[in-house]
């Protein structure tokens, strides 16, 4: 009867852990975000899979990405990431109770777990962790259930299943299975043979990295050896992966130390003699609410906010959803260059760029406008994202192929390519790539739809989407430049008269570079443009310079500076008059009333006058 | 117990040989089949080309759809075998491929496919033809491995891949050097084992590998304007011609052209491996953009390519590059008076990437529009000239993509080449035979065991080049060399001008700490 109700509190109590487990990740992480951060893809290729089983290691991310491909839905992610725990759970239940009491083996169980909790917190972690865990714990398992049988067969056992795992896992998988397999050993020591196996567990090792480090072009030392725990230049592990990695280990060696020196001890014996006679349900459930409220803790010790927005604010600008953009961009830290290009890119599209740019505070200037100065692998498809707004297709293509090179399967990546092709007639070249991306069933829709188009062409020149970026299209050829993209924008508008967007990023540029002369030369522009009145900003900076150029009339055609504008720049002037032109104690006052001004930007904000550099990690 | 066993020994050898009478009575051809009329659309395209004997099974994939699918391959000197398949792919079986081409070395061979739907009866498709010549193909060819980005690069690799079995093995990959920047892998004769290899980005310096000896060697000097770019192994291995270049890109807002590789300046050094040293001529380091050396067969020329100098107003469309030659004398090393082969004034066009044949009888090279890294231009055609009467022309290998990196095999029968036909992007080997006469066949894509391979990679087949047999260093050692720091080349102090474009002459201050 008693055992019956402990039964039943574990069920019960293993259903809430993963209940809440699944809620936490649909709810509050989101799988969309993950798969949008990861951009996973996965094609039902010959060609794609055996590629992942050319290097050690290759196949644990062949089955990351299988996995990750589910999370490009909210429920369909939260349920897979549920049955990985799970399955992390009871396999590893199964191997806890070789070593623990059933009771302590069943908490113990949920360890790996929470540690997997804060792990897939991260949007950049995938699978790849769970699953050289999972395969190295079944190999002990396999291992742990050899029947007594001969040393060779048990030899000949271990070389196999180390290669096996090498090959498909990598070095992770062969470091986490040798410690469980000596641990083992050490602990049961049940074969006559326990000196052999602990020998010869590590001359199979080395020599499985000799080997591979020798005859492998695919891995160094360092990766053999580590795998997925070896960082890179571009691959930081996260400290967590280390610990999911050894607990276990570490326990077991807990375990085997204590049977050896402790269990024979006094204390311990001393202790065990006082412990009630009478088991009761209290240490149950004092160690179900431990464990529960510890997965609460890793809830709420792992979920990141601010990281989950971050991700977001590209998200939503992916689909064009500009008023997320702006809500975000309000809530998310202002020295990032990335929030600021998604918020003027937003503002953009709102028609408020010029009227609304200075509420937000463009700390990183230009550089939050255009991203190509310092260009970086962070930055390649948002370079991508702002050309393809504004038609200047084969520049975005350009990106795109640049962020191909780090992203090679990256949907994203390869739709944005498909697209621009599209848009520019290289239809060969984006059949390729369409090709591609419909062996992948969660494209098929998409890939489906493109492929009509290459059935009808009449479906692609109606394509309102198509039609607009190739009305944008420059015509004559010029060269590109990454470090003055201001002369693309420039020839953009100038050559095309409609391209409204590349015209109003020029004078924000102008504006967030100081650059009043620019405004100046190409003022005409906004009538050519059909302006009906001035955007705020551009009023902003004419009159301060016309205030600084008495000398250099500038003819503002139909358009005037708004009353509005005039008497706040009266006011700001005043306010600066005030403080005898000392803007350092001024700046509270004008920031209460002048913060989203262009003057307060050029006065206060602007890197030019703060003379603070942009600080940009990695270029290549 | 006994009987059974005498029942069930009768029984199969009763199945045995009824199972080969079918076998000898019919291969599998169908009897009654309607012939269509139709050539069949295969993938990659195997019609009325020429392949060598020592080729990998020519393993293809038929576009036209049907449930079943049997391929006849017969030959005058050899008797047929039958694929059957209900898959599209043809897939050749090794042994009986290796036979039954080098049965029919030197002859015609043909494909007869014969297809059959649900409802209907066999079909048979007019029949391939192709020529098997009995001249071999070195057996490896050397590429590297790079994704389409033109300013960034994350993974790339030097391969190897056997053109008899399809196998592709890494030789060096960038995953053990830091991810950095690898390419113009160059060989001596097409030996394995002269081998070199730059590596751009740290841990930076060229890796040379010859006599079982790795050395990792800076080529730059002070005197230098860059490190050796475009290597050409002089025959006799000691010698190695370089360009040193300041290359530079730019990108293409409107054109059929995505980039413009170009050089602000550009000269022409050789490398002593036994000295260590780089040494130059007045004539190699003019003003003028001279390039993309290469040896004659015999070392007694060196042709490269030279363009007008430099001038930043210039368009685009007018920087063209003629093709000369200097005559050199190996043992004294002494350079005689540029001769100019072709001009880009007679041509039209630019010329780059000039390629000697091994028995020096033609020259392969490359025009385009204008510039010279052609690989990023869609009109770059080949062509071929007869250095005995020192007449051009078009190879009818070209099509309407970009094709260029074009590598002779040690018998001078074959040509290889990238070609961007399949798809407009991604730049695939194909190869030519090119007759005694230099007149080249039918290009044909390099196989791989699955038809389907090309269809998901997403890496280019950059500079590939014929190596005679496997190279067999391990990457291993490669990449600890480029660990344990370079080698600086010295500059020869018996010449007074520097390698900086414009062969300044070096002033005695110089000279002095040159010689120090």
């Amino acid at each position: 009867m008693q055992r019956n109700i402990i039964s039943i509190i574990k069920i019960v109590f293993s259903i809430l852990f993963f209940v809440a487990s699944f809620l936490y990740f649909s709810i509050y992480i989101d799988p969309t975000v993950i798969y949008y951060k990861q951009q996973p893809l996965f094609l039902f290729d010959y060609q794609f899979i055996i590629k992942y089983l050319s290097f050690p290691g290759g196949f644990s991310t062949c089955l990351s990405l299988f996995t990750s491909q589910f999370l490009f839905s909210k429920w369909a992610g939260a349920v897979v990431i549920t049955i990985f725990f799970y399955v992390i759970s009871v396999i590893s239940l199964s191997l806890f109770k070789r070593f623990f009491s059933e009771k302590t083996s069943f908490f113990l169980q949920f360890i790996p777990v929470i540690l997997l909790i804060h792990l897939h917190s991260n949007y950049e972690y995938d699978f790849r962790g769970g699953y050289i865990y999972l395969f190295s714990i079944l190999a002990c398992l396999a291992y742990l259930k050899l029947p007594k049988i001969s040393l060779s067969i048990k030899v000949l056992f271990l070389i196999v299943i180390n290669i096996i795992l090498f090959a498909l896992f990598g070095g992770t998988a062969l470091l986490l299975f040798s410690l469980l397999v000596i641990l083992s050993e050490l602990y049961f020591r049940n074969t006559r043979y326990f000196w052999v196996i602990m020998l010869l567990q590590p001359i199979i090792i080395i020599s499985i990295l000799f080997i591979s480090i020798n005859t492998s072009a695919y891995i160094n030392f360092n990766m053999a050896l580590w795998g997925i725990l070896h960082p890179e230049t571009h691959y930081k592990p996260l400290k967590l992966l280390y610990v999911f990695i050894f607990f276990l280990p570490l326990f077991l060696l807990v375990k085997v130390v204590f049977k050896k020196y402790l269990k024979t001890s006094y204390l311990y014996n001393q202790y065990k003699s006082n412990l009630p006679g009478k088991r009761n349900y209290f240490s149950l459930l004092l160690f179900i609410v431990l464990l529960f409220a510890t997965e609460i803790f890793a809830f709420k010790f792992s979920y990141k906010q601010e990281d989950k927005k971050f991700i977001q604010i590209h998200q939503f600008a992916d689909d064009h959803n500009w008023k997320m953009v702006l809500k975000l961009g309000k809530e998310l830290p202002y020295h990032d260059r990335r929030v600021l290009f998604q918020v003027n890119r937003a503002l953009c599209h709102q028609n408020q760029l010029l009227d609304k740019a200075f509420s937000y505070v463009q700390f990183c200037g230009d550089h939050g406008l255009l991203l190509t100065k310092h260009y970086n692998r962070q930055v390649l498809m948002l370079i991508s994202d702002l050309y393809f707004d504004m038609g200047h297709i084969k520049e975005s293509l350009h990106w795109a192929y640049e962020a191909q090179t780090i992203y090679d399967y990256s949907p994203e990546v390869i739709k944005r390519i498909i697209i621009n092709n599209i848009i520019l007639g290289e239809y060969t070249i984006a059949n390729k790539f369409l090709i591609i991306l419909s062996k992948s069933p969660v494209h098929k829709s998409w890939t489906g739809k493109c492929k009509k188009y290459f059935k009808d062409e009449s479906l692609i020149t109606n394509d309102p989407l198509i039609a607009e970026k190739r009305r944008l299209l420059p015509i004559e050829d010029f060269h590109t430049s990454t470090k003055n993209p201001q002369n693309d924008l420039k020839k953009l508008f100038i050559e095309n008269v409609n391209n409204k967007m590349a015209f109003e990023y020029f004078i924000a540029y102008a504006l967030l570079t100081h650059d009043l002369s620019s405004l100046a030369v190409y003022f005409d522009y906004f009538e050519k443009l059909n302006y009906t009145l001035l955007p705020v900003h551009v009023e902003e900076a004419i009159i301060l310079f016309i205030t600084l150029n008495n000398n250099y009339p500038l003819n503002l055609g139909k358009y005037s500076i708004s009353e509005l504008t005039q008497k706040r720049f009266i006011e700001y002037s005043k306010i600066l008059m005030k403080y005898k032109h000392n803007s350092k104690i001024a700046e509270m006052e004008l920031h209460r009333y002048f913060h989203d001004t262009f003057w307060f930007y050029i006065h206060y904000i602007s890197p030019i006058t703060t003379k603070r550099e942009i600080q940009v990690k990695n270029l290549k | 117990m006994k009987k059974i066993t005498k029942y069930l020994i009768i029984v199969v050898a009763v199945l045995a040989v009824l199972i080969l009478a079918r076998r000898l009575s019919s291969p599998g051809i169908p009897v009654d089949c309607v012939k269509n009329g139709r050539i069949p659309e295969i993938f990659p395209d195997y019609t009325d080309i020429t392949v060598p004997v020592n080729i990998a099974p020519l393993n293809f994939k038929i576009i036209n759809k049907a449930k079943k699918f049997r391929v006849s391959f017969s030959g005058s000197k050899c008797k047929a075998f039958v694929i059957k398949t209900k898959e599209n792919k043809v897939i050749i079986p090794e042994r009986k491929w290796r036979k039954f081409i080098k049965s029919n070395s030197n002859d015609s061979i043909s494909i007869q496919i014969y297809a059959k739907n649900n409802n209907s009866g066999w079909e048979q498709y007019k029949t391939i033809r192709l020529f098997i010549a009995s001249d071999k193909m070195d057996s490896y060819i050397v590429f590297r491995h790079i994704n389409t980005g033109y300013i960034l690069w994350e993974k790339m690799g030097i391969f190897q891949h056997n053109i008899e079995n399809y196998k592709k093995t890494p030789i060096l990959l960038n995953e053990r050097t830091d991810r950095n920047c690898m390419n113009c892998h160059t060989f001596c004769n097409q030996n394995p084992g002269q081998m070199l290899i730059h590596l751009r980005t740290p841990p930076s310096g060229t890796i040379l590998y010859k006599d079982n000896e790795v050395k990792f060697i800076n080529t730059g000097t002070p005197y230098t304007m860059s490190a050796g770019v475009y290597p050409s192994w002089h025959p006799d291995g000691n010698l190695i011609a370089f360009s040193v270049n300041l290359i530079n890109q730019q990108f293409h807002a409107a054109s059929q052209r995505n980039i413009y590789v170009f050089d602000r300046a550009s000269d022409i050094v050789v490398y002593d491996i036994d000295l260590n040293e780089v040494t130059t001529c007045p004539e190699l380091s003019t003003k003028s953009l001279e390039n993309l050396p290469a040896w004659s067969p015999d070392g007694k020329f060196l042709y490269y390519i030279s363009g007008v100098p430099y001038d930043k107003k210039m368009p685009d469309s007018l920087v063209k590059y003629d093709l000369l030659r200097i005559p050199f004398d190996a043992q004294y090393k002494k350079w005689g008076k540029p001769d100019t082969i072709l001009t880009a004034k007679e041509t039209g066009q630019s010329i780059s990437f000039p390629e000697i044949s091994p028995d020096g009888r033609f020259l392969i090279f490359c025009m385009a529009q204008y510039g010279y890294f052609n690989i990023h231009s869609p009109g770059s055609d080949l062509y071929i000239m007869d250095l005995e009467n020192m007449n051009y022309s078009k190879l009818p290998v070209n099509s309407n993509y970009t094709e260029s990196f074009h590598s002779w095999s040690s018998n001078s029968r074959w040509l290889l080449f990238v070609s961007k036909r399949l798809d407009g992007l991604y730049s695939r080997v194909f190869f030519s035979h090119i007759d005694t006469a230099g007149n080249a066949s039918k290009p044909f894509l390099l196989p791989q065991k699955d038809p389907d391979y090309y269809e998901t990679l997403l890496l280019n087949y950059n500079r590939p080049v014929f190596v005679k047999n496997k190279i067999k260093i391990s990457a291993n050692k490669l990449s600890k060399k480029a660990f344990s720091g370079t080698v600086n080349a010295t500059f020869d102090k018996n010449v007074n001008i520097d390698a900086l474009s414009g062969a300044t002459r070096i002033s005695s201050d110089a000279m002095y700490q040159l010689a120090d």
